[in-house]
């Protein structure tokens, strides 16, 4: 079940938010835990157990972590193992065997027969959390929960179970341990926040996936140059209006029901580097990665090929974290190599550019690197030489008025936050509608529930609503 | 802005979201005109262990939520609407379009309406 989904949106959603606020606070977290299990069990049945099994096992675990007991950190390796190896069996293993087939078959020998392994939706994400609270108890930087509810409500919560953003136990352990009533201002703040991630998925994403389907028709081989550059640009649009319009819906939906979760996007389109690009891109998984694996190699505080290396590295796992495919690896990798180039003299002179410069120049890498994650390496090779040879100028097929109006308002809402100023009253506007002047509430609110009921129109309407981030 | 102002925002949105399912049970389908054919109704799958686990049951209610609500003709005749008045775009070849008293006309129905005339 996606949130983009009528059945998520007319019945799972209102029936939880009804139990929810019908509920004493006591019944609260046992309401979100069985939503949550439901909401799992309808799109993976045969792995909720396997969810709910492997976090009973990680949470005595976690038990021996805490205080003063001995053999602590060979405790932590067992659940950092037991975790990764998890994820290792259940995203790789048809990836490395069907590599390891087709090499031996190069060197004559048998086809290897293996059956393949189905994936559990959301283990990437919720594999992470479960290292996040291992590691942040063995560290001592938070008190390891004492019931399992709570430990329950930190893994499967549904707002953020099956696409993130990727909470680190530090950023929620407080507010669950300390679990209040939210207030009516957030939760009205999540509710607007909510509607602004679905129409961002819905009108937006979606028009953009439309133009990609498209030019996916075509095939790279019909393709012009025009439209090659035009497949790319949509889709670079496309995912960061699916996936921030998600992260959208996720944080809104923590809100309502009293769980303040950390951004994940940051207009990242604005960046002046790919460093900062990742530093406004799926923000959780960046600090993630930073805390649980590259300071650990030693971050910032070693030589200079030791650092080139772990940058390298990091991206690298950034990359296979996404999928078991080739096209991910090499991904990450590019993101790397541009990162360390940033730390040389290339980056020097890149600063000294001037700003609109800066972005033109990590816009197009971007784009770049997201031909390279939409398709097999081969094909984005393909792909991008057909985006350089500059074959034609014509665009293959008609483009709607309506497509190009809900393009060009996400382009628009892309770039909105060059200006300083303007970023901060984004970013303060919540703030200000339900807080500050909340006679402007009479306008956000019609506003938002035309929004809201545009949305359930389209999704009643249209067979055509993808979401990119569901598969990993 | 006073709680209770609020507290009602905060019901009504949750309202528009159940209105489809809400309507759906307290509409009578004679009060709708249907669709041309344009979309079956789809066979129930009986919920069962074996149906949940292979989630058949899941998909064939998706299925029924998204095509066969009983509003569903209504909520496709508002969106082929709003798209012809906001983008000049008309969704079906059979139609007339008028835009003198702003309407769209399906070719199927202007006997009928000649006839009462």
């Amino acid at each position: 079940m996606i949130f983009s989904s009528i059945t998520f949106l007319c019945i799972f959603l209102p029936a939880f938010l009804l139990c929810f606020y019908m509920s004493p606070r006591k019944l609260k977290k046992w309401i979100i835990v069985l939503f949550s299990i439901l909401f799992y069990a309808w799109g993976a049945p045969v792995f909720i157990l396997f969810l709910l099994l492997s976090s009973i096992f990680d949470f005595l675990l976690s038990k021996k972590l805490s205080g003063q007991s001995n053999g602590r950190k060979n405790y932590l390796w067992i659940s950092i193992v037991l975790n990764v190896g998890l994820l290792i069996y259940f995203k790789y293993v048809n990836f490395f065997a069907g590599n390891v087939s087709s090499i031996g078959t190069a060197f004559g020998f048998d086809t290897i027969s293996f059956k393949e392994v189905l994936l559990p939706i959301g283990i990437s994400f919720f594999t992470f959390q479960k290292i996040s609270y291992a590691v942040d108890v063995y560290r001592v930087e938070n008190k390891r929960l004492d019931s399992f509810i709570d430990y329950l409500l930190y893994i499967i919560m549904f707002p953020q179970l099956i696409a993130g953003p990727i909470v680190r136990f530090k950023d929620v352990s407080a507010q669950i341990v300390n679990y209040k009533n939210n207030k009516l201002d957030d939760k009205l703040h999540g509710l607007y926040r909510f509607i602004i991630g679905l129409s961002k998925k819905v009108f937006i994403a979606n028009s953009f996936a439309l133009i990609v389907a498209k030019i996916a028709e075509i095939g790279v081989g019909n393709m012009t140059t025009a439209d090659s550059w035009l497949g790319a640009v949509a889709y670079t649009f496309q995912i960061y209006f699916d996936f921030s319009g998600y992260s959208d819906m996720a944080i809104g939906l923590g809100l309502m029901i009293g769980f303040k979760f950390p951004e994940n996007f940051n207009f990242p389109y604005l960046s002046k580097s790919i460093t900062e690009f990742w530093q406004r891109w799926h923000i959780t998984l960046g600090t993630w990665m930073r805390d649980y694996l590259y300071i650990p190699l030693g971050g910032n505080k070693v030589g200079k090929m030791k650092l080139y290396f772990n940058l390298i590295f990091v991206f690298f796992i950034s990359g296979l974290w996404h999928g078991a495919n080739c096209n991910f690896i090499v991904w990450g990798l590019f993101h790397g190599v541009f990162l360390i180039m940033e730390r040389t003299a290339v980056g020097g002179l890149l600063r000294k550019l001037p700003s609109i410069v800066q972005v033109l120049y990590t816009f197009f890498v971007v784009v770049i690197s997201w031909v390279i994650f939409s398709m097999d390496i081969d094909v984005a090779i393909e792909y991008l030489s057909k985006m350089f040879e500059f074959s034609g100028a014509k665009i293959s097929f008609d483009v709607s008025l309506k497509v190009i109006v809900l393009m060009s308002t996400g382009v628009v809402f892309s770039f909105l936050g060059y200006s300083q100023k303007v970023q901060q009253l984004l970013n303060a506007l919540p703030e200000i509608v339900t807080k500050r002047k909340s006679y402007l509430a009479f306008v956000t609110y019609p506003v938002a529930l035309v929004l809201l009921i545009l949305c359930v129109i389209w999704l009643m309407t249209s067979g055509f609503n993808p979401f990119i981030y569901y598969r990993f | 802005m006073s709680k209770i102002i609020k507290n009602i925002m905060f019901l009504g949105a949750i309202c528009v979201m159940a209105a489809p399912l809400l309507l759906h049970y307290n509409l009578k389908k004679e009060d709708i005109i249907p669709l041309r054919g344009a979309y079956e109704k789809t066979d129930t799958v009986a919920l069962s262990i074996g149906s949940f686990i292979d989630k058949s049951w899941q998909s064939n209610q998706e299925e029924i939520y998204k095509n066969n609500l009983i509003i569903k003709p209504t909520v496709v005749r508002i969106a082929h609407e709003m798209d012809y008045h906001m983008f000049g775009v008309y969704h079906m070849n059979d139609l007339v379009v008028g835009k003198e008293d702003s309407c769209l006309v399906e070719v199927g129905l202007i006997p009928g309406a000649v006839k009462m005339v």
